[in-house]
């Protein structure tokens, strides 16, 4: 069997998109002047296991340029180079480009070449200019603070590779031989797990190693060597006791000044191996890796299907077991109880496996908003709160484009000018503020800014403009600030790059729509806009409430349910003899009969004897007739487009306890459907 | 005899060849002047090879090892492990 | 016949022997390509789908994944038969333009699976009213009977593609009282009217 690495770039891939967006978390924290130490090796951390990856790999270009950047990095570090708004702009710059480089081999597209050329010599300018005033290179001396420190520390490093490691590209031998290049190296193998050679894999390793390192290094600097490594082994670091146990001094010679190659073995002799000093595990184990692992979206989802199939069959057999009769009856009835619980508990635990903390979101934003503050010679904080709050992954991924968008809208809409702040009697920052929480079952978003608000004059008569709304209709504020959710509708006063390209919010309202969320907007004028989207926790499961219409069972998300009630026949008024619409609460809602919609045979056609289920979608409100009102409950949402399509009014299906499908609705469809029929 | 690339893409063969060795009656001799490139996975199938031969009461010996190879088993702490100590050069 | 029938049969009869799944549909024997046949399984109430065309019964929980189920009687007009306990389904995969789906088909019963060399197959007669056969694969006589083999991906998966999404705001529903006739056949060649019963 040969190893193919190629299994690998996808985990290389995605490491290294998470390690860039620290990357540039830690740059956006880094104060120009007096930079954190602790940040800017984060920054090189970085750098080193992408340049360490992509080497590996064969990603010569990514290498390459990573080098140049750890190079860069390497003085900031010492010290030797102070990180100025210039160094900063260019460590950003170059976070942007390895994203692309990254994403290019990713999809085996060509790298922009020139734009990495450009900015790496950007990166040895900087570097040169720097070197050049100071002829001799700084690296000679080492100006270290703690030269004062006479005896050298000797650390004990106890390096215990998983067994996948050498199948990932990891290599002790690189390893050890960049530490031997750092300092002097005294190896000790523990070849006790060996198995017999007829027993081995080759790829798996079964050898673990205590490494005694001294020399001016610090643990910082021992780690950075194993960082490539993290995640595929135990490792402890710890001080040595000063005097190394009675070992007998094994010849070692001095360290060498830079990295040795294959062809100029590095020194550092190991001791006699004799038998392996026997080591307390679990002090190892217990000081492991952060204990996560890795595991693909689709095993996930595989569990989450299965489970949703046990959750029904449990359904069924509970059903089921209600009619049985006699002396264990109540037995198995028990039984089913406690399997109930145990399937809740257990699809709850798998739904958060899936779940995510919004700050994978969140943490784009800090980069945005300076960004774009920056070109719109604004000053803008940006706030966020509520990051730990979790939410689905697919939603996740998916709420990040319209969120861009609204912060993007109060950057540019919303916040005024400085000047025109002061004028106002407002701080001259203006605040951006990104909230997440849960509220019920459903996890809300806001954006909200404390800048002019929205200006209702000038969305009305932009509207009356575009014979949107009637000259003369009046119309609530609510009523106006859905106004700006219309396909095409733009407010700002002069078309900018970031937004008023006609693209807006209501590509915004459709992909929260799309998400099972809603949108909300409200607005003072002068105060500030704030935006609220609700979504459902996870796209697996809605929760609903069953309807009947003749024999069909229908689920209508709970999300969108205002209220159910029964009407009685006077209060229906029949619009043009065709349309039939009710007052509720000060409003008039037309009636979606569900049954001559859906073409089905309803128990009854009479609206007093059924029931009205009042819904909201898109901002409007309907009445759906359904003959009653049966159960709520949380179902599993299975796609019907996979074996057929799309079905106007319709999101999806779902399997009810005895096996039987039922659709599950799209309320802001059925009004979509509605209204069409009604302007027919 | 050793190919000049003892890597984990080869260690599959290179495991076969040995596992074929191991219970030969006679010393085995490694011929390991050519090994320019060799990894722990490599190593560590040598090492519980000799380790094996040892224990079953029988010997191997290495035929000049290589630099490259020396170095990186003294680096990975495993050339006595290995007895690399008494090879004829 | 259109070149591609043409190039249809060549591809068929370049392999020496298929194994075919037969049944019966009124009175009639019919065959599918066994490796397209995913399993048989008996009759179920189905849920109904709004807007589909009449043939589309509607969808089945197999196992977890929502399957649709087409009644063939319907689909070739041969009248409505009784939906009862002996009543089968044929889960096939079909291959559409928009990718492979799973759809349950409504037969009257399945007969067995056969060896049909390829020389026994033959291209159906050419019948005037052209593109109504076009999903005809060939026929081939098996003992005394005779077998129809079927292109399910002409004859369900180009329509199925078609069906879905294509309904839409064409009942008369405003008027409280009145039902709508979901069973509007679909548009274009190739569906013939459905539901002569």
């Amino acid at each position: 069997m040969t190893v193919d690495l190629t299994q690998f770039h996808e985990a290389f891939f995605e490491e290294s998109f998470e390690a860039l967006d620290a990357m540039e978390a830690a740059l956006l924290k880094l104060d120009v002047g007096a930079p954190e130490p602790e940040l800017i090796n984060t920054i090189f951390r970085v750098a080193h296991s992408i340049k360490g990856g992509s080497a590996t790999f064969g990603f010569s270009e990514i290498a390459s340029f990573t080098h140049s950047l750890e190079t860069l990095l390497d003085e900031l570090r010492s010290g030797t180079m102070p990180v100025t708004p210039e160094v900063s702009d260019l460590l950003l710059k170059s976070v942007d480009v390895l994203r692309a480089m990254l994403r290019a081999m990713q999809a085996t597209r060509p790298i922009d070449a020139q734009r990495v050329s450009d900015l790496q010599f950007d990166l040895e300018v900087v570097i040169a200019r720097k070197n050049a005033p100071l002829a001799a290179p700084a690296r000679e001396a080492p100006a270290t603070p703690c030269a004062a420190d006479e005896t050298p520390p000797v650390w004990q490093v106890r390096f215990r590779p998983y067994r996948e490691l050498l199948a990932r590209g990891n290599d002790p031998l690189r390893l050890f031989r960049e530490l031997g290049g750092l300092a002097e190296v005294r190896v000790q193998i523990d070849a006790q797990n060996l198995p017999p050679l007829a027993d081995i894999q080759p790829q798996d390793c079964h050898l673990a190693w205590t490494l005694e390192v001294a020399g001016r290094i610090s643990e910082e600097e021992i780690r950075q060597v194993f960082d490539w490594a993290e995640g595929d082994c135990e490792l402890l670091i710890q001080r040595a006791p000063a005097e190394p146990p009675g070992r007998a001094p094994a010849p070692t010679a001095a360290p060498n000044p830079a990295p040795a190659r294959d062809d100029t073995p590095a020194t550092p002799a190991s001791t006699p191996v004799g038998e392996p000093p026997a080591k307390p595990e679990s002090t190892l184990s217990a000081l492991g890796d952060s204990g996560s692992i890795r595991v693909s979206v689709e095993k996930i989802d595989e569990l989450m299907n299965t489970v949703g199939e046990l959750v029904i069959t449990q359904a069924m057999l509970s059903q089921l077991g209600g009619q049985f009769e006699g002396p264990r009856a109540e037995q198995l009835r028990a039984g089913l109880v406690q399997l109930e619980r145990n399937m809740r508990e257990l699809q709850e635990s798998v739904m958060r496996v899936r779940m995510l903390p919004i700050s994978f979101v969140f943490s784009r934003f800090p980069r945005m908003v300076r960004d774009l503050a920056h070109r719109l010679g604004k000053q803008i904080e940006l706030k966020l709160s509520g990051e730990q709050t979790e939410l689905d992954k697919t939603v996740l991924e998916k709420i990040g484009d319209p969120l861009v968008h609204l912060v993007r809208n109060c950057i540019d809409h919303g916040i005024e000018s400085p000047e025109r702040r002061a004028a106002a009697g407002k701080s001259a920052a203006g605040t951006v503020h990104l909230d997440a929480s849960h509220r019920g079952g459903n996890i809300a978003v806001e954006v909200s800014d404390d800048g002019g608000g929205l200006d209702k004059s000038r969305i009305l008569a932009k509207a009356r403009d575009r014979g949107l709304v009637g000259p003369n209709d009046v119309l609530s504020d609510a009523d106006i600030y859905e106004l700006i959710f219309l396909p095409g509708f733009s407010t700002a006063e002069k078309t900018t790059d970031l937004s008023g390209r006609g693209v807006g919010m209501d590509v915004v309202r459709r992909n929260v729509k799309e998400l099972g969320g809603k949108i909300e907007v409200g607005s003072e004028s002068g105060r500030g806009s704030r935006f609220t989207i609700t979504l459902p926790l996870t796209l697996a499961i809605v929760d609903g409430q069953s309807v009947a219409v003749g024999k069909e069972i229908y689920i209508v998300p709970l999300i969108s349910i205002v209220e159910s009630l029964q009407l009685k026949d006077a209060q229906v008024t029949r619009l043009s003899g065709q349309e039939e619409v009710f007052s509720f609460r000060g409003d008039y809602l037309s009636i979606i009969r569900m049954h001559s919609l859906f073409g089905v045979d309803p128990r009854t056609r009479a609206l007093h004897e059924g029931l009205v289920v009042v819904v909201e979608g898109d901002g409007r409100r309907v009445g759906l007739f359904v003959d009653d009102l049966l159960g709520q409950q949380q179902v599993v949402i299975k796609s019907l487009e996979a074996n057929y399509g799309h079905i106007d009014g319709v999101s999806g299906a779902t399997i009810l306890g005895d096996g039987s499908v039922a659709l599950i609705l799209d309320v802001p469809g059925l009004i979509h459907i509605a209204s069409m029929r009604a302007a027919a | 005899m050793l190919q000049d690339c003892c890597t984990l893409a080869e260690a599959d063969g290179l495991r076969d060849t040995l596992c074929a060795l191991a219970a030969y009656p006679e010393p085995v001799i490694l011929d390991a002047a050519a090994v320019q490139r060799v990894d722990t996975a490599a190593l560590q199938l040598l090492a519980a090879f000799v380790r094996d031969r040892r224990l079953a009461g029988r010997t191997v010996r290495w035929q000049t090892p290589s630099p490259a190879l020396e170095a990186a088993a003294r680096l990975l702490g495993m050339d006595s492990m290995l007895q690399l100590d008494g090879a004829a050069r | 016949m259109p070149a591609s029938m043409n190039n249809h049969l060549e591809a068929a009869v370049s392999e020496e022997s298929r194994q075919v799944l037969t049944f019966v549909l009124g009175g009639e024997t019919y065959g599918v390509d066994i490796l397209r046949v995913q399993e048989i399984r008996g009759w179920s109430a189905v849920t109904k789908i709004p807007h589909a065309p009449a043939h589309v019964l509607g969808v089945l929980n197999l196992r977890g994944s929502i399957v649709p189920i087409v009644d063939l009687r319907m689909r070739f007009a041969l009248g409505r038969a009784e939906y009862t306990g002996i009543t089968v389904i044929i889960v096939m995969s079909v291959v559409t333009p928009a990718g492979r789906r799973d759809i349950g088909v409504v037969v009257d019963g399945v007969s067995d699976v056969v060896d049909l060399d390829c020389t026994e197959i033959k291209p159906a007669p050419e019948l005037g009213a052209g593109g109504a056969t076009d999903y005809i694969l060939g026929l081939a006589s098996i003992t005394d009977r005779m077998v129809v083999l079927l292109d399910i991906d002409r004859l369900i998966g180009r329509d199925l593609s078609a069906m879905a999404g294509a309904a839409g705001e064409t009942h008369d529903a405003a008027r409280p009282g009145v039902t709508a006739d979901p069973a509007a056949p679909p548009p274009g060649p190739g569906a013939p009217a459905a539901d002569a019963a």
